[in-house]
């Protein structure tokens, strides 16, 4: 299914109109692989012919064709793009069951958990000098909560940060947890039904 | 929301947290193998399930790793219905049944009745104009496809959107 939403184009300052998609398969995956491994290659030999190497973003190495292709057929595994222009801008896995809440008052109850998360390199400030879209992880995350509430979660949603994006899952208001050393000792974040609502506000 | 509500919405979350590097991870690749092997449901779980609705119903249980007793308790429902539901060909559930089993397998309640309402059922499309058909079943039981199996999946799929509900 393919719905509306925004996007903030850094290059002109406006919003423009961009797709959301519920769902996306192996194929689809490889595409977006495809258009952002070549894009990122291309990147870093221009950096490196400069003299100033790229610093690579911590998920630069993801093939989402084999995460989509290890669950994305499963229910449990909701997956989801935003495009602009037929390019894959964000790409997202959320897991809806078998995980639950940290958080006091919440403990045990079930949340949607952010499996991957990430973002087009041509949108990362590590990557370009004038990145292109801005809104795509706010979106993207959005669609999470929205998942939980119609799950029935009631908003609250977990993940493991990337070292790069902790600032802003602190700055939406999730609550930090600790290291998990099963995820690669990234921190665990919560965002608790309370959290969400003014989230979503 | 429309555009412009969505555009306020957006505008005032990137003034107070710049998501330009927003990612999140740490899954194993050989964890997320497991967790898919773990709840992949195989034909030879359904084959003795006559009707569809009985399929879907194991389908889900098997995926969620819930006993007759764990969906019963949770759908506040006799364990007997679910035993009926998952093996009699002509068993036609109470609505109630029907609307919590519905509520705790997350499906549109408006599809799911209608799939109650067709216990032998074997055709349906689920295609971009959200069109939804059911007609008899002649097969019959005793084994499933990897096809069929595939089938029951995309039933279970659009079953879950429970968008349908609100139009």
């Amino acid at each position: 299914m393919r719905r509306e939403i925004v996007l903030e184009d850094r290059h002109t300052g406006n919003y423009v109109a961009a797709t959301f998609l519920d769902r996306i398969d192996a194929t689809y995956a490889r595409h977006a692989d495809d258009l952002w491994l070549t894009f990122l290659a291309a990147e870093m030999a221009k950096a490196q012919a400069s003299g100033s190497p790229l610093r690579v973003p911590e998920h630069a190495h993801w093939r989402w064709e084999r995460k989509v292709a290890t669950v994305g057929h499963l229910l449990l595994y909701p997956t989801s793009a935003i495009e602009y222009d037929g390019d894959a801008q964000g790409l997202m896995l959320l897991k809806t069951d078998g995980e639950f809440a940290r958080s006091p008052g919440q403990v045990g109850r079930p949340l949607v958990y952010v499996v991957f998360l990430a973002s087009a390199p041509w949108n990362l400030p590590t990557v370009v000098a004038r990145p292109r879209f801005r809104g795509v992880g706010t979106m993207l995350l959005r669609a999470a909560v929205d998942t939980s509430v119609d799950l029935g979660f009631k908003g609250r949603i977990g993940l493991h940060a990337l070292r790069q994006s902790e600032a802003f899952y602190a700055g939406i208001g999730m609550t930090v947890w600790d290291q998990d050393p099963k995820k690669e000792n990234l921190n665990y974040f919560e965002m608790t039904p309370e959290q969400a609502a003014a989230f979503l506000r | 929301m429309n555009l412009e509500n969505m555009r306020e919405w957006l505008a005032r979350k990137l003034a107070r947290a710049d998501d330009t590097n927003a990612a999140a991870g740490g899954t194993s690749l050989e964890a997320l193998h497991q967790d898919a092997e773990a709840r992949t449901v195989t034909p030879a779980v359904l084959a003795e399930v006559p009707t569809e609705i009985g399929r879907v119903i194991r389908y889900v249980r098997e995926r969620h790793g819930w006993s007759r007793r764990d969906l019963a308790d949770l759908a506040d429902i006799e364990e007997v219905d679910i035993t009926q539901i998952e093996t009699m060909a002509d068993y036609a559930p109470a609505p109630r049944t029907i609307f919590n089993l519905a509520s705790v397998c997350g499906f549109s309640t408006q599809r799911f009745q209608q799939l109650a309402k067709h216990v032998v059922i074997h055709e349906y499309h689920a295609s971009n104009t959200g069109q939804f058909r059911f007609a008899a079943r002649s097969k019959n039981v005793g084994q499933v496809t990897p096809d069929e199996l595939e089938a029951v999946r995309v039933l279970v799929e659009v079953l879950s959107d429970k968008a349908i509900d609100k139009r």
